[in-house]
C-alpha cells in the first residue's frame, strides 16, 4: 500500500500515543486508509478505477499560500507589530475555523465508520486519535501555507524571537481552533436528539461561518486609520478577539508593548487553547462518540408546514415554468435544495457574504468624529449604492454549488428517464436555486440599500437585477454544463470553480463600468436596461440549446 | 477454552430505545458452540439492533451481554478478536481495492500483511471474483460486493460469526456454496449467528431458530420443534402465524389495483 512522508513523520512522535492508550500501529493503518481515500474521492458515481482529485488539495494549498503571500506584504509595511500580527493571525483562524466547519465536520461527525471499525478489536481512543490527526494533517497544511510567507518575512524584519513565538502559536491556533468546534459540537450533541440534531448542527454551522465572515470583516476595523498613522489603545473587547490573543506576545515580546497592555491577552493565548484541550480530552471524548450515535436516530419532522411549503411551490412552478418536465424539475430541485444540509452549509456561507460584504464597504466611507447624520448625507451623494455588485457577483457565481450533493449516486434517476434533451431538467434546476438562495439574498441586499438612499435608487437596482441575470446565465454558458446534485462534494475548491470566480468578477466590472456610464447620461439607466433585458433574453435561448452530449457527468 | 454446556454468547434482560422508541423490550438467550442460529423478524423488528449491541457499535442499552464469559460492557475489546461480522447495510471503503481493504482489516487483527494476501487471493478465487482483487470496490456489483464482505469477516478464522443478511445479492451457485461453509464452519465449533428474509434458506441450514417480533423473543427451537408448536408446514408459513400477519392476499389486490389507476 502507499505510504505517506506524513505518517513517516508522524512514527517520530510516536511515544506521544503509546502513552495515552492509543494502538499506534491501528492508528497509523487507520490514517493511511483514509489519506488514500481521500485522494481518491471520485466525484461522479462509477467512475471506478480512476485516478483524479490528488491535486485539488494541492492546488488549494497554492491558493493559500499565495493569500499567505499578500498577507506577508502587511509584514513590510511600517505598522505597529501588534497591528500586523492581528490580521496575519485573525486571517489564519478565520481559514481554519471555516474549513474546520464547513469541510471536516463531515470527518469529527462521521458514523459511517463505526459499523466497519466497531466490530474490529480497535478501541475508541485510537479511532478518536485517527480522526483528529485526520484532520490535523490537513489543517496543518493548510496553516503552513497561509503562514509560511509572514513567517518568513517577518523573520528577516524581526529575527530569532519572533520566529519562535510564532511557531509555537501556530501549534496553539490549530488546537484552538479544533478542540474549541469539537467542544462545541459536543455540548450541541448532548442537548438534542435525532433530526433536530442535524439541522440544529447545520444551523449552528451556519451562524458560525456567517459570524466569522462579519468577524473577519471586523478585525481590520480594530484601529483607526487617521492619516495613515495609526493609533491604536488596548480596549477591553480587544480580550474578545482571538486574533488579539495571539498577537499580543509579539508586541510583548518583539516590539515595545508595555507589559500592563499586553501581559493579559498572552497570557490567554496560552491558557485558552491549553483549557479546550484539557476540557477536550476530559468532557468530550468520553461522551463525544455515544452522542454522535444519536445522529443514527430518527425523529419526527413537522408534516404540515411541509404539505404547505409543497402547495406553494407547485403553484410558483406554474407560474415560472411552462414545460411539464422543468415544472416537475423545478419542484425537485427546489425539495432537495430544503432538505439538504450539507448543501445549505456549503451555500449558506457566500449567500450571507453576499449580502454583509457591500455593507462593509459602505461602512468603510465612516470617518471618526462625523455624526450619523453628515455620515449618512455624505454617503448618499455617492454612488455607494454600486456595491451591491459585489452581492451581484457573488451570488451569481454560489450557482455551481448545485451540482453536489451528499446523495450524489441518486443521480442515476437522469438517465433512466425519457428525456430527449437536458434542457428542461437544467432550466427547471436554475429556476428553482434562483428562486430559492439567489432572488431572496438580492432582495434582502437591495431592501437595505434602498432603505438608506431612498425610492430613487430603485431604477439602478433593476437594473442591477437584469444585469445579475446577464451574469448568472454568462456564468453557466462558460462553465461545465453540469447535471444538479451529480457530484459528491469536495474537501476543497476545484479549479473550475476558481475560473468561475474570476470570469464572474471581471464581467460584472464590466457591467458597473456600463451602469456608471450610464447614470450619467440622460435616460442611460433606461437605455441600459433596456439592453440587458434584450441581453437576457438572448443568452437564455441560446444557452439551452444543448444536448446530451454537452452535459459533464464523468462515467455516469 | 469453555466446556461444551457454557454459553458463548449470553443476553440477559437487553432493552433497548431509540429516543422514545422501545425497540428491544427484553430478550434473554444463551447461545452455544457449535450452532447455526437463524435469527428471524419482520423488518424493524430489533434484529440488526441485537447484533450491533453484541458487536459494540450500539451503546446505551440496558441489560447483560456477555461474550466469551465476560461482560462487554467493561470496555475490554479483546474479544473482538475472535468475532466475525458481515453487516446488512453493505458498508466498506469502497474507493479503496479489494486488495487494499482486506489487507487493512487483515492488520487491524494483527495478522501479517503477506499471509493476508495470499489468504484474501485464495478465497476470492474461491469465489470466482480474483478478478477484481485490485479493481476499486465502488465498481463492484451488490453480490461481488457481499462477497468481500464475507471474506472480510472470516480472514483472522474467528470463533463466533455475526452475518446480517449475508446473502443479499448473491448467486444461486455462491449461495450453495456459503451454506456449505456455514454448515462446515459450525461442525468445526465456531458459531454462527445470521439474521435473513430467505425462509427456506433458514429452514434448512439452522440449527436454532429464534423469531423476534416488537422486540421479543417469540419463538425459539430447532425447525422441528417450530413446526410442532404452530401446527404450520413450512417456515414462511410459522412466521406470518407467529408474527399475526394474514393480510397478504388482500394487499397483493390492492397493491395491483392502485398501480393499474390512470
Amino acid at each position: 500500500m502507499k505510504e505517506f512522508t506524513i505518517l513517516k513523520l508522524l512514527d517520530r512522535i510516536r511515544f506521544l500515543f503509546d502513552r495515552s492508550g492509543v494502538d499506534y500501529p491501528i492508528m497509523r493503518k487507520i490514517l493511511q486508509i483514509k489519506l488514500i481515500m481521500d485522494q481518491r474521492r471520485v466525484p461522479t458515481i462509477m467512475a471506478a478505477g480512476k485516478t483524479e482529485g490528488k491535486n485539488t488539495y494541492r492546488t488549494s494549498l497554492f491558493m493559500y499560500a499565495f493569500m499567505g503571500l499578500f498577507v506577508a506584504l502587511i509584514m513590510l509595511f511600517g505598522f505597529p507589530l501588534y497591528y500586523k500580527m492581528n490580521i496575519v493571525f485573525g486571517m489564519l483562524i478565520f481559514l481554519l475555523m471555516t474549513t474546520m466547519i464547513s469541510d471536516f465536520s463531515s470527518v469529527l461527525l462521521d458514523i459511517k465508520d463505526k459499523n466497519i471499525l466497531l466490530p474490529r478489536p480497535v478501541n475508541t481512543q485510537t479511532v478518536n486519535a485517527a480522526k483528529l490527526i485526520h484532520i490535523l494533517i490537513y489543517l496543518s497544511g493548510i496553516t503552513l501555507a497561509i503562514a509560511g510567507p509572514p513567517l518568513i518575512a517577518g523573520a528577516f524584519i524581526y529575527g530569532a524571537a519572533y520566529v519562535v513565538i510564532y511557531i509555537v502559536e501556530l501549534a496553539l491556533v490549530c488546537g484552538f481552533v479544533i478542540f474549541v468546534t469539537s467542544i462545541l459540537y459536543s455540548a450541541i450533541l448532548s442537548f438534542f436528539d435525532g433530526e433536530k440534531l442535524k439541522d440544529i448542527i447545520n444551523y449552528f454551522q451556519i451562524v458560525l461561518s456567517v459570524f466569522m465572515v462579519i468577524a473577519y470583516q471586523l478585525i481590520g476595523r480594530i484601529f483607526e486609520i487617521v492619516d495613515l498613522k495609526i493609533t491604536y489603545a488596548v480596549k477591553w473587547w480587544n480580550y474578545l478577539l482571538p486574533s488579539a490573543w495571539f498577537a499580543a506576545p509579539f508586541e510583548l515580546f518583539v516590539g515595545q508593548g508595555r507589559l500592563s497592555d499586553f501581559a493579559g491577552l498572552s497570557i490567554i493565548a496560552v491558557v485558552i487553547p491549553v483549557a479546550a484541550f484539557f476540557i477536550y480530552i476530559k468532557a468530550v471524548l468520553p461522551r463525544f462518540e455515544r452522542n454522535l450515535q444519536k445522529l443514527n436516530n430518527y425523529g419526527e419532522r413537522a408534516g404540515k408546514s411541509a404539505a404547505r411549503r409543497e402547495k406553494r411551490q407547485v403553484f410558483i412552478s406554474r407560474l415560472l415554468c411552462r414545460d411539464k418536465t422543468e415544472r416537475s424539475f423545478y419542484r425537485f430541485t427546489s425539495n432537495v435544495l430544503a432538505n439538504e444540509r450539507k448543501l445549505k452549509l456549503r451555500v449558506m456561507p457566500s449567500l450571507a457574504m453576499a449580502v454583509v460584504l457591500p455593507l462593509v464597504f459602505l461602512i468603510n466611507f465612516y470617518r471618526r468624529g462625523t455624526t450619523l447624520a453628515e455620515f449618512h448625507s455624505s454617503i448618499l451623494q455617492s454612488k455607494a449604492y454600486l456595491y451591491i455588485y459585489f452581492a451581484v457577483a457573488l451570488l451569481s457565481t454560489s450557482l455551481q454549488y448545485i451540482n453536489n450533493s451528499e446523495q450524489y449516486r441518486g443521480a442515476w434517476i437522469y438517465k433512466v428517464l425519457p428525456l430527449t434533451s437536458p434542457a428542461p431538467l437544467l432550466k427547471g434546476a436554475m429556476k428553482a436555486y434562483f428562486m430559492k438562495y439567489i432572488l431572496p439574498f438580492f432582495v434582502f441586499a437591495s431592501l437595505i440599500f434602498l432603505a438608506i438612499f431612498g425610492i430613487r435608487i430603485l431604477p439602478d437596482i433593476l437594473l442591477m437585477f437584469f444585469n445579475l441575470l446577464v451574469l448568472l446565465l454568462v456564468i453557466f454558458a462558460v462553465s461545465n454544463k453540469e447535471l444538479p446534485f451529480y457530484k459528491d462534494f469536495q474537501y476543497t475548491q476545484d479549479k473550475n470553480s476558481i475560473a468561475a470566480w474570476f470570469i464572474s468578477f471581471a464581467i460584472c466590472g464590466v457591467l458597473v463600468a456600463a451602469h456608471l456610464i450610464a447614470g450619467g447620461l440622460a435616460y442611460g439607466i433606461t437605455i441600459n436596461l433596456a439592453i440587458s433585458v434584450l441581453l437576457t433574453v438572448v443568452i437564455w435561448k441560446a444557452v439551452f440549446r444543448i444536448t446530451w452530449n454537452n452535459i459533464k457527468t464523468g462515467a455516469l | 477454552m469453555q466446556s461444551t454446556n457454557e454459553p458463548v454468547v449470553s443476553i440477559k434482560d437487553l432493552r433497548m430505545n431509540y429516543g422514545d422508541k422501545e425497540v428491544l423490550k427484553g430478550i434473554d438467550l444463551d447461545i452455544y458452540k457449535g450452532q447455526i442460529i437463524g435469527y428471524i423478524g419482520p423488518n424493524g423488528a430489533g434484529k440488526s439492533t441485537t447484533v450491533k449491541i453484541m458487536l459494540g457499535i450500539v451503546e446505551g442499552y440496558y441489560g447483560s451481554v456477555r461474550v466469551f464469559g465476560e461482560d462487554i460492557k467493561n470496555g475490554n475489546i479483546e474479544y473482538k478478536k475472535r468475532i466475525g461480522y458481515v453487516p446488512e447495510t453493505a458498508e466498506v471503503y469502497d474507493s479503496l481495492t479489494a486488495q487494499e481493504y482486506l489487507s487493512f482489516i487483515g492488520g487491524l487483527y494483527g495478522l501479517k500483511p503477506d499471509s493476508i494476501d495470499s489468504k484474501a487471493k485464495k478465497l476470492m478465487k474461491l469465489f470466482d471474483i480474483e478478478e477484481v482483487y485490485q479493481s476499486r470496490i465502488s465498481s463492484y456489483s451488490k453480490g461481488m460486493k457481499q462477497k468481500l464482505l464475507i471474506i472480510a469477516s472470516l480472514l483472522h478464522n474467528p470463533d463466533i460469526l455475526f452475518f446480517d443478511e449475508p446473502l443479499s445479492g448473491l448467486d444461486a451457485n455462491s449461495v450453495m456454496v456459503f451454506k456449505e461453509v456455514m454448515t462446515m464452519l459450525a461442525s468445526e465449533g465456531k458459531t454462527i449467528f445470521y439474521s435473513s428474509h430467505i425462509m427456506d434458506v433458514v429452514e434448512k441450514i439452522s440449527s436454532r431458530i429464534i423469531l423476534i417480533n416488537g422486540g421479543q423473543i417469540v419463538a425459539d427451537g430447532t425447525f422441528a420443534e417450530l413446526k410442532e408448536k404452530s401446527r404450520e408446514g413450512s417456515l414462511e408459513e410459522i412466521f406470518n402465524q407467529m408474527t399475526g400477519f394474514d393480510r397478504h392476499g388482500a394487499i397483493a389486490q390492492e397493491f395491483i389495483a392502485t398501480v393499474k389507476e390512470g
